[in-house]
C-alpha cells in the first residue's frame, strides 16, 4: 500500500486529513541559481535595448552605442551558455554552463565599462564616472567569483585539465621555481576568490548594479523620459533577480556543507528544477 | 520597485514533513512546500487538531500512504529531489538539545 509519489495530483484529491505531527525541515527556493541568472539577463537585455532606442530617438549616438553593445553582451550570455552546454560532457551540468557564460559576460561587461570609465574620467562627468565605477566594481566581483565557481565545479580541475593537455605545464610547475610560482599564484587567487565570494554573499554586485539602475530610473522619472524609465526599470529588475540568485547560491553552498554531498548543488536540486516545483535564475 | 512576478521569483518556501491520518484511516506522510505567508495559519490550524485540507496551505511535493514516515530509500530520493534530509529536521534537533540540557 506504500507509495512514494512525486506527483501531487493524486494527493490533491484527498480532501481532508488529520495532522498528527508536522515538523519544519528546512527551506526550498522556488528557482535554481542558474534560472535566476537567466532571468536577470532577460531583464537586463530589455533594459539595455531601451537604452539603445532612447539614444536613437534622441539622436544621441553615445547612448545608442552603449545600449547596443550592452544588449549584444547581455543577449550573448544565452548564446555562450548554449555553446558551453554543448561543448563537452563535463559541461552538461546546468550550473557549470551558466557559471561559465555568466563569467564570460561579466568579463566582457568589465572590459567595456572600463573603456567608458576612462572616457568619463577624461570628460570629468561625475554622473558617468559614478556609473562606470559601480558597473566595473560589480562586474569585477562577478568575474572573479564566476572564475572561482567554474574552478570549483569543474571535475577534474581546470589546472589538472591543462596539465593533461599540455604536459610541459606539469614539468614547469613541478620544478622548484615553477612550484614557487604556483604557490604564489594560488595564494593570490585564493585571496581574490575569497574577496569575491564574500562580496557576492553580501550581495554587493547586485547592490552596485541596483544603485546605478535606480539612478537611471530616477533621472527618467524626473525628466519624464519613458525610454529612460524603461531602461532603469529593466536594469533594476535585473539587479533584484541577481540578488535573488546570490541568495540561492549561498543557500546551495550551506546545504552542501550541511548535507555533505559530493554532487554539485545544481545536481542535488535537479528535481526541483525540472519536475514538481516547476519554477526554477544583466548590463 | 518589486513587482509581484519578481517577488515570486525570489521566494523561498519552507519545507515541512507532515505525518497524518487520511480519511480512509490510513497513516500517511507528505513533504510540503509552504509559503512564508501561509505558514503561521498552517501551524495555528494543526494545533487545533481539526481535520484540514493541506493543499490549501501549500504544495505537496511528495507523499507516501500506508507509512508514517519515508523509508531510508525514499529519504534518499527526497534529498536528491528537494534537498530534504531528516538530519536537517530542526525542531527535532532543538528538542534533543533541550532534553540533553535538562537531563
Amino acid at each position: 500500500m506504500t507509495s512514494l509519489s512525486l506527483d501531487n495530483s493524486s494527493f490533491s484529491s484527498v480532501p481532508r486529513v488529520q495532522v498528527k505531527k508536522s515538523t519544519f525541515s528546512g527551506y526550498v527556493p522556488t528557482s535554481t541559481s542558474g534560472e535566476l541568472t537567466d532571468r536577470s539577463y532577460v531583464a537586463q537585455t530589455s533594459g539595455t535595448a531601451s537604452m539603445f532606442f532612447e539614444g536613437l530617438v534622441n539622436g544621441d549616438i553615445g547612448t545608442a552605442t552603449t545600449g547596443l553593445l550592452n544588449t549584444i553582451k547581455n543577449a550573448g550570455y544565452f548564446g555562450s551558455k548554449k555553446i558551453f552546454n554543448n561543448a563537452s560532457v563535463d559541461n552538461n551540468v546546468e550550473g557549470l554552463a551558466s557559471a561559465k557564460a555568466d563569467t564570460l559576460t561579466a568579463g566582457v561587461g568589465m572590459a567595456s565599462n572600463s573603456f567608458q570609465l576612462v572616457g568619463a574620467i577624461a570628460s570629468g562627468d561625475p554622473t558617468y564616472l559614478m556609473s562606470g565605477i559601480l558597473a566595473c566594481g560589480a562586474y569585477l566581483i562577478q568575474t572573479a567569483d564566476g572564475l572561482r565557481e567554474v574552478c570549483d565545479k569543474s571535475k577534474p580541475s581546470t589546472m589538472e585539465n591543462l596539465e593533461k593537455k599540455f604536459p610541459f605545464i606539469g614539468t614547469v610547475t613541478n620544478s622548484t621555481f615553477g612550484g614557487a610560482i604556483k604557490v604564489a599564484v594560488k595564494k593570490t587567487s585564493d585571496l581574490v576568490f575569497k574577496f569575491a565570494e564574500t562580496a557576492k554573499d553580501n550581495n554587493m554586485d547586485a547592490a552596485m548594479l541596483g544603485i546605478r539602475a535606480g539612478g537611471t530610473l530616477t533621472v527618467g522619472v524626473v525628466t519624464g523620459n519613458p525610454l529612460m524609465i524603461a531602461t532603469g526599470a529593466g536594469l533594476s529588475i535585473g539587479a533584484l533577480i541577481r540578488a535573488g540568485s546570490n541568495i540561492r547560491k549561498k543557500y546551495e553552498k550551506n546545504m552542501d556543507v550541511l548535507v555533505g554531498g559530493e554532487d554539485t548543488e545544481e545536481e542535488q536540486f535537479s528535481g526541483v528544477h525540472g519536475e514538481t516545483l516547476g519554477g526554477h535564475s544583466l548590463a | 520597485m518589486m513587482t509581484e512576478e519578481v517577488k515570486e521569483e525570489l521566494e523561498i518556501h519552507l519545507l515541512e514533513m507532515v505525518q497524518m491520518t487520511i480519511e480512509s484511516g490510513d497513516s500517511a506522510w507528505a513533504l510540503m512546500s509552504i509559503s512564508p505567508e501561509k505558514y503561521q495559519d498552517y501551524k495555528v490550524k494543526i494545533e487545533t487538531g481539526d481535520d484540514l485540507d493541506i493543499n490549501e496551505y501549500g504544495r505537496v511535493l511528495a507523499y507516501g500512504v500506508g507509512e508514517t514516515e519515508p523509508t531510508p530509500e525514499e529519504n534518499e530520493r527526497l534529498l536528491e529531489e528537494f534537498g530534504y534530509h531528516p538530519d536537517l529536521n530542526m525542531e527535532e534537533k532543538l528538542k534533543k538539545i533541550l532534553e540533553k540540557g535538562s537531563g
